[in-house]
């Protein structure tokens, strides 16, 4: 007795550890993707990618920034991101798109902030566009200079102002082409999953028959029913087409979580089949779905590359990456026409995987080193 | 087992009904018919006369509705017949059998050397996990992995072919094939052949590789691993005989999986390269609206893609006895 009452004097009575606060499953998630190096860099590629593409009419291109003219303040270089927004009052006072020579010419008052690089991404600058500088080489001299630093391509347009510009493509078709796919994807995946029998059976059928069609035919199909295809038409068609392995993937994750107890209790206690799959099912059948969204973006990217390279897509001048590759495709003396545009696409698409990749190890409990 | 295969078999006919007949009502959909595809040239020559135009549609059938042409297709189909190519006025057996040569080349030569390569790399990548040159392969099978087979195909002709001149840029012969000896004209053949089989091969090493190494990982924690290694075994005797051994079940069913990739290549690579091979075919018929042509190639292609399926599962049970196919639904 007093033996065991000197042994517990002499350990301190252990008091109850303060419960770690438990984190939740997306800051546990956030927390492991940071553990990994090669992906904190990939997302800081992303990033840098996205800062490009939001900055590119700041970058390069032929139209002030900011500039006064006639006492206002206007920002003509928007007008990259929609041909619309340029100002009326260039049009009206025959601007041409050429503001360099003249802004001044029309107000002497005015001012104007330009884009880093003077160039173009959609057309060739021209002799003394800009006072005292000779126009885009065409041809074979047209190698990489101070001027062009990624060179230009046969007619003479800027290479490095159109891959800033088709960035913002590259980037734009992997976020909502993905976000289409996968929309329809957890739609149909969900209602299958959920509702099970014929539902189920019928919807299976039409994603396996959409898997099995190959992906060129449809796209091809489709694009050719569409009158004056643009970019955005390429996004909405790879996202139509790329959803069947996310509603797969939905559909197996719904089978399982339907079967758990709490689900059969919202269901008892009477809630409808519509909350149950937003409210208690979908949070819970998310982080599966993540990673192949992840890979799907760097495929889509892929893709819109490829049918740019094929010569579909948006009709020139179009600035995505593809499409210079396209120009490279028989023009072998021109080296940077398919150089810099390939290493774009392939650090765009590694970033993805890597991210894809870290998600995949992040979120999935079987693959974490045990332990920790 | 014959239930399954049955029931298999009869949900696979029905799932090929649905995408012909979607693709068929697709294809024809599509704005422009053999006949305008062909005027669009803009040769006046060409032009034809509204009676003959009629009497084109006719002997072509697309002057019926498309779901009664299609049914015509899917009967002459049943008897064997794929019918002729618009295009190339010749049957369409005749135009994809001299296609399927060059594909199968290219394909099958690829996954066979991604194989070879690939299991000797995913078990050296177990034995020597951790070291050095296990994460530097590794790391290369990744980036190789992420790099875009079409970038790689235009670099490579950049450098070896246009740069270095050791290999012809595109196609499958030279201009001067017919001169050359039997043996001229296979060496021939082969030079053209090695850049488009290295793009199609170098993606699909790191996908095998990893995919070895995923099951290896599994694997070798097991107790009859550590039980060979305490007997003494060699590390070879362990890693080959005792831990790839069993990973052979999930290794099996992807040759299966990867069935419907022997033919239908790749556009983009057989026209990078120039390639007369299925891919280019299939692309070529699409913008010339060839419908028999289309159809014949997505039935094959659809076909081999559910018979890897069906094979994959089969081919599970057979090396497999814990799987009972009878359990498993369709």
């Amino acid at each position: 007795m007093n033996r065991v009452e000197n042994l517990s004097m002499s350990t301190p009575t252990p008091s109850p550890r303060p419960a770690s606060q438990s984190v939740g499953f997306w800051k546990e998630t956030w927390r492991r993707f940071l553990r990994r190096k090669e992906a904190v860099i990939a997302l800081g590629v992303v990033s840098i990618l996205a800062l490009i593409a939001i900055l590119s009419p700041a970058i390069a291109g032929t139209k002030p920034i900011v500039c006064k003219y006639k006492g206002k303040i206007y920002f003509p270089a928007m007008s990259y991101f929609n041909e619309s927004w340029e100002n009326p009052i260039f049009q009206k006072d025959r601007f041409r798109k050429r503001y360099p020579l003249n802004l001044p010419k029309k107000d002497p008052q005015s001012w104007a902030v330009w884009p880093l690089s003077f160039n173009d991404p959609y057309r060739r600058v021209e002799d003394n566009e800009w006072p005292n500088r000779p126009g885009n080489p065409r041809g074979d001299q047209s190698g990489p200079t101070k001027m062009n630093l990624f060179g230009t391509d046969e007619t003479g347009v800027d290479v490095f102002a159109k891959m800033v510009h088709g960035t913002r493509i590259a980037l734009l078709v992997g976020f909502v082409s993905m976000g289409i796919a996968t929309a329809i994807g957890m739609l149909i995946g969900a209602i299958g999953g959920y509702f099970g029998g014929w539902i189920d059976s019928l919807l299976s059928r039409f994603t396996e028959v959409v898997m099995c069609i190959p992906t060129l035919v449809l796209i091809l199909a489709l694009y050719s029913l569409i009158q004056r295809p643009t970019i955005w038409h390429t996004m909405v068609i790879i996202g139509a087409t790329g959803w069947p392995g996310i509603s797969r993937l939905m559909r197996a994750e719904f089978l399982k979580i339907k079967q758990a107890d709490y689900v059969a209790a919202a269901r008892v206690s009477g809630i409808s089949p519509i909350k149950i799959i937003l409210r208690y099912i979908l949070p819970n059948a998310l982080a599966p779905v993540l990673v192949p969204v992840t890979f799907g973006i760097a495929s889509a990217i892929l893709l819109e590359n490829s049918l740019s390279f094929l010569g579909f897509g948006a009709p020139p001048p179009n600035p995505s990456w593809g499409s210079v590759l396209s120009s490279a495709h028989g023009n072998y003396q021109l080296w940077w026409l398919t150089v810099y545009p390939g290493l774009a696409v392939f650090l765009t698409v590694l970033s993805y995987n890597v991210i894809g990749e870290a998600l995949q190890e992040a979120t999935d409990p079987r693959l974490r080193e045990g332990g920790r | 087992m014959l239930d399954f295969l049955i029931r298999r078999l009869s949900i696979g006919f029905l799932t090929l009904l649905l995408i012909t007949f979607g693709v068929y009502g697709l294809v024809r959909a599509m704005p422009g018919s053999p006949i305008t595809m062909v005027e669009d040239r803009g040769d006046i020559k060409r032009q034809i006369s509204e009676a003959d135009r009629q009497a084109l549609l006719k002997q072509y059938g697309l002057d019926k509705p498309w779901y009664t042409a299609y049914a015509h297709w899917m009967f002459d189909m049943a008897r064997g017949e794929m019918g002729r190519s618009f295009a190339r006025k010749r049957p369409v057996s005749e135009v994809i059998g001299e296609r399927l040569g060059p594909t199968l080349m290219l394909s099958s030569t690829s996954l066979l050397l991604a194989y070879i390569i690939s299991i000797p790399l995913g078990l050296l990548s177990v034995a020597r996990a951790g070291k050095w040159d296990e994460r530097i392969t590794g790391i290369t099978l990744y980036v190789l992995y992420s790099f875009p087979s079409f970038v790689a195909a235009l670099m490579l002709q950049l450098i070896v072919a246009v740069k270095l001149g050791w290999l012809p840029l595109y196609g499958m012969k030279s201009d001067e094939y017919d001169t050359f000896s039997s043996g001229g004209k296979a060496w021939d053949i082969i030079r053209h052949s090695v850049l488009p089989i290295i793009v199609f091969t170098y993606g699909s090493l790191a996908y095998y590789t990893r995919f070895i190494r995923a099951n290896m990982q599994e694997v070798i924690r097991q107790d009859y691993i550590r039980t060979a290694q305490a007997k003494g075994l060699g590390p070879f005797a362990v890693i080959v005989k005792h831990a790839f051994r069993n990973t052979l079940i999930p290794f099996v069913t992807k040759i299966g999986l990867s069935l419907p990739a022997l033919l239908s290549g790749s556009v983009i690579i057989e026209r990078i390269f120039n390639w007369p091979g299925l891919g280019q075919l299939y692309f070529s018929a699409i913008l010339e609206r060839d419908y028999p042509v289309i159809m014949a190639l997505t039935l094959i292609f659809s076909v081999l893609t559910l018979a890897g399926q069906l094979l994959a599962d089969l081919l599970y049970a057979l090396v497999d006895p814990r799987v009972r196919i009878e359990d498993s639904g369709g």
